[in-house]
């Protein structure tokens, strides 16, 4: 039994092995003769440790899963920060990046990293920004929130800051940090600051220190995050288009062979049972899968909107 | 009624000590439970306060710790105001079990966060929530709030006051520790006085044992005694003398029985007394009728089983009246010690012992009362020998005694009754002995008879006639008859004589002769003289209604009525109530009661004179009284026994002898009436002779008080024969 699976899953590598040396003539070209030993993963977190164990698996599995190739071994690596994680893909030291949306077009625009698969993160696909109010602020769309104050999740948070803002600015709204939540917003434009959790973003909106607030449509949802009676005196007036929850990433000089690799054992790995531990400690995945039409414009809008303003680390409140 | 429940001695005594030990012991348990239970509230209260204001302070320095700690942890997110950080401290601060309440609060004093995710109070004034100006308060505060205590303590960053914190504990604990404590104790208190309860329970029963015990042995002590003492007591009720408790004791009680000894020993020494009195006779000192029967009693007894005989020897006194009479009753009474003494004497002596000698022949005197003695002879070898021992009696007995200086002779007359011939038990031998004593009496006195049948019957009839006579008296079945009284110079009826007749259902008329004696030993002579008396005034009263005024009736009164001192004044009472006086009638009493009577019967019949009434002397001439003593005798006149009368007109010797004895009366100034006159020579001699008063057939048969009249030729209106003017002229 055991030998015959190894025979199918040999058998499907050199498969995968033929594709890609088909489709990409080029890239093989150029790492053709080099087949790393060490391939290293990675993840940036202020938290190494917890991040090291929830990959380990995956680690393991994936060394299972490339040694055929002749890849001996795959390592861990945590990043404290997005520069840390540029300087690491552009040095080679960091072969495969698993991150957010946002944090993909940083990496991709700074990095030159790409974009490999659509990470079901805790089991979701997608998810979307929403900007909410009290109902009883008179404030029906963006527009209105000139003059007023918003209070964003944190600076590297997806659907928390760069989506909603680049949907701001495109409403022509100027955004003006505020160094305290008691401080008056100025009326030319729209003041922010981040609440750094989903709670105080949902409380300053509901007990009125600020005028609007932005949480994932997941967090709103999420009732033990906002008491039910809150989320009932307020209301959403602005939702955007679904963003992929996460995605991998590999350092575009990696092996061709490897990479390739790598998409074709992560695309299995949810039918394959012995990635399911792996899968499962690695931030809930449940699949990965290949980035659809709507995913992968949402990505090219942050892209964009990644290249039209560089990269703003505003400090936490 | 009312049966009252009998407690004794010893239980009473029982019970009021285990009465007071009981209700002492429950006192001093009460009193001791008391004491326990407030000394034991006092602990109990000291140490809950003292516990409680322990476990205050302890809260207090957990809320000071727990704010300090608060107030680190949330001044960043107070000045920044994150409330997810402020949850996360509130909640797991409220989620303890003693806190209230705990908020974060701005530099407004109002609330920003209260641990619950809504933050429900935010916004509201801490002030307001506390009662208190809490909010304005730049140090931290303690403030109690009945259960609550209130920690505030201020938040500052730099010198800028941003607000506080303010956690509000429970002081039910400290009341829930204080309340446990307490119930604590009081389980602990109440452990400890069902044990002291228990304690004083069984204290209480050991001594109440001991003291039911001590009772037990106190009381029977006590009452052992007295128990005794009445036991005792029945005891001499029923007679016996011969149990003393011996009680040896130094006390009361002691003091008790030797009273009750003393009079137990007084008590027997009178009952001996009493039992002498009563078995013997005062007088002289001889066993008395109880003792006799006794005696005979034995006698049967020792006869039967002995198989000898026995006798029984009546003895009655001849002639002790007069004696009595006439010397008095102290001679009469010294007579019978005499007697007494002579009795006991002679059977001592010869001959009445011989019997004795060889036959251990047993005797014993007794005195059955008034004259009569019995002497009992037991082991008796044949009748004769009783024979003798009476011969020899009545020889003692006719020797002369000397009675206060007087000589005195009297003689006896006895009745023998042997066992077992005249019969086997002592009332029969007694009553046997005492017919024929009777007997013997009747047939000429100082003689002895042995009992016959034929006695038996005499006496029978005797006895029959004393019932006979009571019921006459009661159902008026005597009658008075009268024979008139004749002067023997006109030859007019003057008086009558009244005569008791009886109409015995079955013997036909009796004359009083033949029952007086037995109204006088029956006691019935006293009824039958008021009885006659009465009818007599009756038909006094009658005949003088009808006008035949001026007769007398003599009445003869028996000698024992006759020296009653108060007769005098009944009869001429009873003479009253019939408007007569003591003239209308005349007193007869017999020749040798008067005769022989002493000076106090003298004196008496000096009464009857004084009161009006005539005395004569009936049946002169029969007795054996002493002329001498005649003219001593107040007396109007004499009746002349008709025995004299009989023969005097045939009887020379006879006749001179009356005629003597009428001058004789004459000389005496004493009148002489002739009774049992049966012819006219008879009537013409007396007359001649000096007899002014003549009675009998001759001169008028004796007839009842209607036939009276018609025999005087008198009718009614007819002025009466004047008797007396007759009299006078004779």
């Amino acid at each position: 039994m055991f030998n015959r699976r190894r025979n199918i899953a040999c058998s499907k590598a050199l498969l995968i092995f033929l594709a890609a040396l088909c489709a990409c003539q080029a890239t093989w070209a150029r790492d053709a003769e080099q087949i790393p030993r060490l391939v290293v993963m990675a993840a940036i977190s202020d938290d190494p440790q917890r991040h090291i164990s929830a990959m380990k698996p995956l680690a393991e599995y994936m060394t299972t899963m490339l040694a055929p190739l002749g890849v001996q071994n795959v390592d861990i690596q945590i990043a404290e920060s997005h520069e840390q994680m540029i300087r690491f893909l552009r040095d080679g030291r960091v072969d495969w990046v698993t991150e957010t949306a946002y944090s993909a077009a940083m990496l991709e625009k700074h990095a030159d990293a790409e974009i490999l698969l659509r990470k079901w993160k805790h089991g979701v696909p997608v998810y979307k920004s929403v900007i909410f109010v009290r109902k009883d602020s008179g404030i029906d769309s963006l527009r209105d929130l000139q003059g007023g104050s918003i209070a964003f999740q944190h600076p590297g948070s997806t659907t928390g800051f760069f989506v909603p803002r680049a949907a701001m600015l495109a409403e022509g709204l100027a955004l003006r940090p505020m160094r305290s939540v008691r401080e008056r917003p100025t009326s030319d434009s729209v003041s922010y600051i981040f609440s750094n959790a989903e709670y105080n973003t949902a409380m300053w909106v509901h007990k009125g220190l600020i005028n609007a607030g932005v949480l994932s449509d997941l967090d709103w949802e999420q009732k033990d995050l906002i008491p039910e009676n809150a989320r009932n005196d307020m209301k959403i007036v602005y939702t955007s288009p679904p963003i992929p929850r996460a995605v991998e990433l590999v350092r575009a000089s990696l092996n061709h062979r490897v990479k390739t690799a790598i998409k074709e054992i992560l695309l299995a790995a949810h039918d394959d049972p012995k990635a399911r531990d792996a899968l499962l400690a690695y931030q809930m995945t449940t699949r990965f899968d290949e980035l659809d039409r709507e995913s992968r414009i949402a990505l090219r809008n942050i892209r964009d909107a990644v290249s039209a303003a560089p990269a703003e680390m505003p400090g936490a409140p | 009624m009312n049966k009252r429940i009998r407690i004794n001695l010893q239980t009473r005594y029982f019970v009021q000590i285990l009465l007071v030990i009981l209700v002492s012991m429950i006192g001093l348990s009460l009193l001791s439970v008391w004491q326990f239970k407030s000394a034991a509230g006092e602990v109990q209260n000291v140490t809950s306060e003292a516990i409680e204001a322990h476990l205050e302070e302890q809260v207090r320095e957990r809320g000071r710790i727990m704010t300090q700690y608060l107030v680190q942890n949330l001044t960043n997110p107070l000045f920044a105001l994150n409330l997810q950080r402020m949850l996360e401290y509130l909640s797991t601060t409220v989620a303890q079990r003693d806190v209230v309440f705990a908020y974060v609060y701005d530099a407004q004093g109002a609330i920003v966060h209260d641990g619950s995710p809504a933050i429900a109070s935010y916004g509201q004034q801490l002030d307001e929530l506390l009662g208190w100006d809490a909010g304005a308060t730049r140090e931290l505060h303690l403030v109690r709030d009945g259960e609550i205590l209130h920690i505030v303590r201020p938040v500052k960053l730099g010198d800028e006051h941003l607000g506080g914190v303010a956690v509000g504990l429970s002081l039910d604990v400290v009341a829930a520790e204080s309340a446990g404590l307490r119930n604590n104790l009081s389980a602990l208190t109440g452990q400890r006085l069902r044990k002291e309860l228990t304690y004083a329970g069984i204290f209480t029963l050991v001594f109440v044992l001991a003291g039911a015990l001590l009772a037990l042995v106190t009381g029977r002590k006590l009452a052992s005694p007295i128990r005794d003492l009445a036991r005792q007591a029945r005891q001499l009720g029923k007679g016996d003398f011969d149990h003393h408790v011996v009680v040896g004791r130094n006390d009361e009680i002691g003091d008790l029985a030797l009273a009750f000894r003393g009079m137990s020993q007084d008590l027997e020494s009178s009952q001996k007394e009493i039992e002498f009195l009563a078995y013997h006779d005062p007088l002289t000192g001889l066993p008395n009728r109880a003792s006799l029967l006794d005696s005979l009693a034995q006698l049967c007894i020792n006869c039967r089983t002995g198989k000898v005989g026995g006798a029984v020897l009546f003895i009655d006194l001849d002639d002790f009246k007069p004696v009595n009479d006439t010397l008095g009753h102290d001679a009469g009474d010294a007579l019978l010690i005499s007697t007494a003494q002579r009795l006991i004497d002679c059977l001592d002596s010869e001959p009445a012992s011989t019997w004795r000698v060889g036959h251990q022949g047993k005797y014993s005197v007794a005195r059955l009362g008034g004259d009569e003695f019995t002497v009992i002879l037991e082991n008796l070898q044949d009748r004769q020998q009783a024979g003798i021992v009476a011969a020899a009696v009545l020889k003692t007995l006719r020797e002369p005694f000397n009675v206060n200086g007087h000589e005195v002779y009297i003689g006896a007359s006895i009745g023998i009754a042997t066992f077992p011939e005249d019969g086997r038990d002592a009332e029969t031998l007694l009553a046997h002995s005492d017919v024929a004593m009777y007997h013997a009496k009747r047939r000429g006195k100082h003689a002895f008879h042995f009992y016959e049948d034929f006695m038996f019957e005499e006496t029978r009839d005797k006895l029959f006639m004393i019932n006979d006579l009571r019921r006459a008296l009661d159902s008026e079945g005597l009658t008075v008859h009268y024979q008139p009284i004749v002067a023997a110079g006109s030859g007019r009826t003057i008086g009558a004589e009244a005569l008791v007749r009886w109409h015995h259902p079955k013997r036909g008329l009796i004359k009083a002769a033949e029952f007086i004696e037995v109204a006088e030993k029956s006691g019935e002579i006293e009824r039958l003289g008021r009885w006659a008396l009465a009818r007599v005034c009756a038909d006094l009263a009658k005949w003088r209604d009808q006008g035949l005024d001026g007769l007398f009736v003599s009445i003869n009164i028996s000698s024992r009525q006759l020296l009653r001192e108060d007769l005098p004044d009944l009869v001429t009472g009873l003479l009253a109530q019939w408007e007569l006086g003591p003239r209308d009638i005349r007193i007869e009493a017999s020749e040798d009661r008067i005769i022989s009577a002493s000076g106090e019967s003298v004196s008496i019949l000096r009464k009857w004179n004084e009161a009006g009434f005539e005395i004569w002397i009936d049946q002169f001439g029969s007795g054996s009284a002493s002329l001498l003593n005649l003219q001593r005798v107040p007396a109007r006149g004499i009746k002349l026994n008709p025995r004299f009368i009989r023969n005097v007109s045939t009887d020379e010797r006879l006749r001179q002898f009356v005629k003597a004895v009428i001058d004789m009366a004459n000389s005496l100034n004493l009148e002489v009436c002739a009774v049992g006159v049966t012819s006219d020579v008879q009537a013409q001699w007396l007359k001649d002779n000096g007899c002014r008063y003549l009675q009998g057939q001759f001169l008028g048969p004796e007839m009842n008080a209607r036939e009276l009249p018609l025999h005087l030729d008198f009718k009614p209106g007819k002025k009466g024969p004047d008797t007396r003017a007759n009299l006078e002229a004779i």
